[in-house]
């Protein structure tokens, strides 16, 4: 790849919100793959929230 | 139903939630944006706002959606109401289902779009054809033509909205999460693709080449100019983008996340959302659109074709020739890449609007999935019809304005404001953080409470009492010395939208072209009463369902 159009202070910007962003993309897919939710059984039925709804 | 579904797995509900975030305002939207904002300059305020609102809203959708579901409610008048006390929430959620129908009704349009291109250019369509002649038989549209259609773009529009209904009748794991596990490593794929080609392109060794593709990809990067970043209107072009990248304003992440169970992660699937989300557009979107066409038209050519405008000319109109110059092999395959990738953008985007509607007739009436699904298409229908039977600067662009535009700030105003002050921040933060894997830094509590509301609230304002002469030209003249401009609303403001002060009759017009403006203003006029009555019409089903409950009907 000719790569000629780029100016260092380019690179070094790009470079560093790509890193900033794939690195959180990877980060977080990685927590949640290896995460053993989804995967116990479900304890609550009834899925009751933590607090009650208001009342109109 | 929707009370008993679930999502099948927890990377299905991942895909899912970033198919319905990455459409087409990632790989069209964002690099026009960036274009026109000054590249680099526009990037800061972009990323400022994805930490300050985007993120927050994602966070405060998915943990309303979660908190409804456990009540049974999988839309956003039941999600609203179960956290507010007053009656008024119910009804101000009807706007989470109004949003999604009403940019679904245009969004699938666009979607039949792509579709047709990529057959057409696999089939090699786009060697010896012109593009816009192409749109123009799909659209049947023409200037200063009002009323036009096109058998074959009906047919495929058809067919769009008979494949969305099909895969949404399916339900949420066996249709939404299949496609979604399906569509979006594919369209990583052909992003790659498509972007490494992209950048492979030499002017030294193809005389086609005017510039080196780096140098778009360079102008994006650029080190921003710090003076335009004082200007207000790269700030609002960069919220904007930001609300239409994520998804957030529309009832769609509600509804997803209302799938959960009550112990369930909200904060690291979420910030998974997000992320990914920011990777296709922040890495694959910036280095696909701007440098294939800086590459053959060169940056001052790709400024000028998306000066003012969302991009959709260089990609309908230009692109396709261009690819051309990839060798009559690779051409029609990079057509197909490319609009295959637009419409699998598009498709996962249109699902996640279609749910909440049919979630809201299985939870509150208790229609089947089926027949939701065919009530869905019922809706769909009267809005789309005259989507693709005017003229796109009718229907198109007023309901793309009103609820694709305007209606998500004001909705992500009123959900924020639910979440963080009527429900309580307090309990909010307690429910964001239930069941979180990761873990929550405690500046987005005081974030979530005072920046995002502040950010939208400004947002907002600048939107409806925009001046013609912009924001950045107002204060440019009083900080001048110059000072405040004689006022006159923009065209694009929501003041100037109700005035039709973008459709002003040229004054050197010939009678067809002022009949034409005539007829376009009316359209656009019974098109805002159509959305009115639409809205009416959803609210008057939400106090029908709860009025059944209030005297131990069967809603839940």
């Amino acid at each position: 790849m000719n790569t000629t159009g780029m100016t260092p202070s380019a690179w070094i910007f790009m470079g560093t919100v790509w890193t900033v962003v794939l690195g959180m993309t990877v980060y977080c897919f990685a927590k949640l793959l290896t995460s053993k939710q989804f995967t116990e059984p479900d304890h609550d039925p009834d899925h009751t929230p933590t607090f009650k709804p208001e009342e109109e | 139903m929707a009370k008993n579904e679930r999502w099948a797995s927890r990377i299905g509900l991942v895909l899912a939630m970033a198919g319905n975030a990455v459409g087409l305002g990632n790989f069209l939207r964002f690099p026009a944006q960036a274009a026109q904002n000054g590249g680099g300059a526009f990037m800061i305020p972009y990323l400022v706002s994805l930490l300050v609102m985007g993120i927050p809203l994602m966070w405060i959708e998915w943990t309303m959606g979660r908190y409804g579901g456990s009540l049974g409610h999988h839309s956003t008048p039941g999600i609203f109401q179960s956290m507010g006390r007053s009656r008024a929430w119910k009804y101000l959620g009807v706007l989470g289902l109004l949003t999604c129908l009403g940019i679904a009704s245009y969004y699938l349009y666009i979607e039949s779009w792509c579709l047709s291109y990529a057959i057409y250019s696999l089939l090699g369509g786009f060697g010896a054809d012109e593009p816009a002649s192409f749109f123009g038989r799909i659209t049947g549209q023409s200037d200063n033509q009002l009323f036009a259609f096109s058998v074959p773009g009906l047919v495929m529009f058809a067919i769009c909205i008979g494949i969305n209904i099909f895969i949404l009748s399916r339900g949420v794991s066996g249709g939404i999460e299949v496609v979604a596990k399906v569509a979006m490593p594919l369209l990583l794929l052909f992003g790659v693709v498509l972007a490494v080609r992209g950048l492979m392109s030499d002017p030294l060794a193809d005389e086609a080449v005017k510039e080196s593709p780096w140098v778009g990809l360079n102008y994006i990067w650029s080190v921003p100019d710090f003076t335009q970043i004082a200007n207000p209107a790269v700030w609002l072009a960069a919220a904007g983008q930001i609300f239409f990248t994520l998804s957030i304003g529309m009832g769609s992440i509600h509804c997803f996340a209302s799938y959960l169970r009550r112990k369930d992660d909200v904060a690291l699937t979420g910030a998974t959302t997000a992320w990914t989300n920011e990777m296709c557009e922040v890495v694959i979107g910036s280095a696909l659109l701007l440098p294939i066409a800086v590459s053959y038209l060169g940056l001052q050519g790709v400024k000028d074709s998306v000066a003012g405008g969302s991009g959709f000319g260089l990609v309908f109109f230009t692109l396709p020739t261009l690819f051309n110059n990839w060798g009559p092999q690779f051409a029609p395959l990079a057509g197909f890449l490319w609009f295959g990738l637009l419409f699998l953008a598009a498709i996962t985007s249109t699902l996640a609007m279609g749910q909440p509607v049919m979630a809201f007739l299985e939870d509150e009436f208790k229609l089947s999935r089926v027949r939701a699904s065919w009530a869905l298409m019922g809706m769909l229908l009267f809005l789309a019809v005259p989507v693709a039977m005017i003229h796109e600067q009718g229907v198109f662009s007023d309901f793309d304005f009103w609820v694709g535009t305007f209606a998500l700030v004001v909705f992500a105003l009123m959900e924020v404001i639910l979440f963080a002050w009527a429900f309580g921040i307090d309990k909010g933060w307690e429910e964001l953080t239930r069941g979180a894997e990761l873990r929550v830094p405690r500046a987005f509590y005081y974030i979530m409470k005072y920046v995002t509301p502040t950010f939208i609230i400004v947002i907002l304002l600048a939107a409806i009492f925009k001046p013609s002469v912009g924001w950045d030209g107002f204060f440019g003249s009083i900080g001048s010395g110059q000072g405040v401009p004689a006022w006159e609303w923009a065209g694009d403001s929501v003041i100037g939208k109700v005035l039709h002060k973008d459709l002003v009759t040229p004054e050197d017009a010939s009678p067809e072209v002022v009949t034409y403006y005539e007829n376009l203003r009316t359209v656009r006029t019974y098109d805002r009463i159509g959305l009115l009555a639409i809205f009416a019409f959803f609210s008057i089903l939400v106090a029908i369902a709860w009025r059944r409950k209030g005297k131990g009907g069967t809603p839940s």
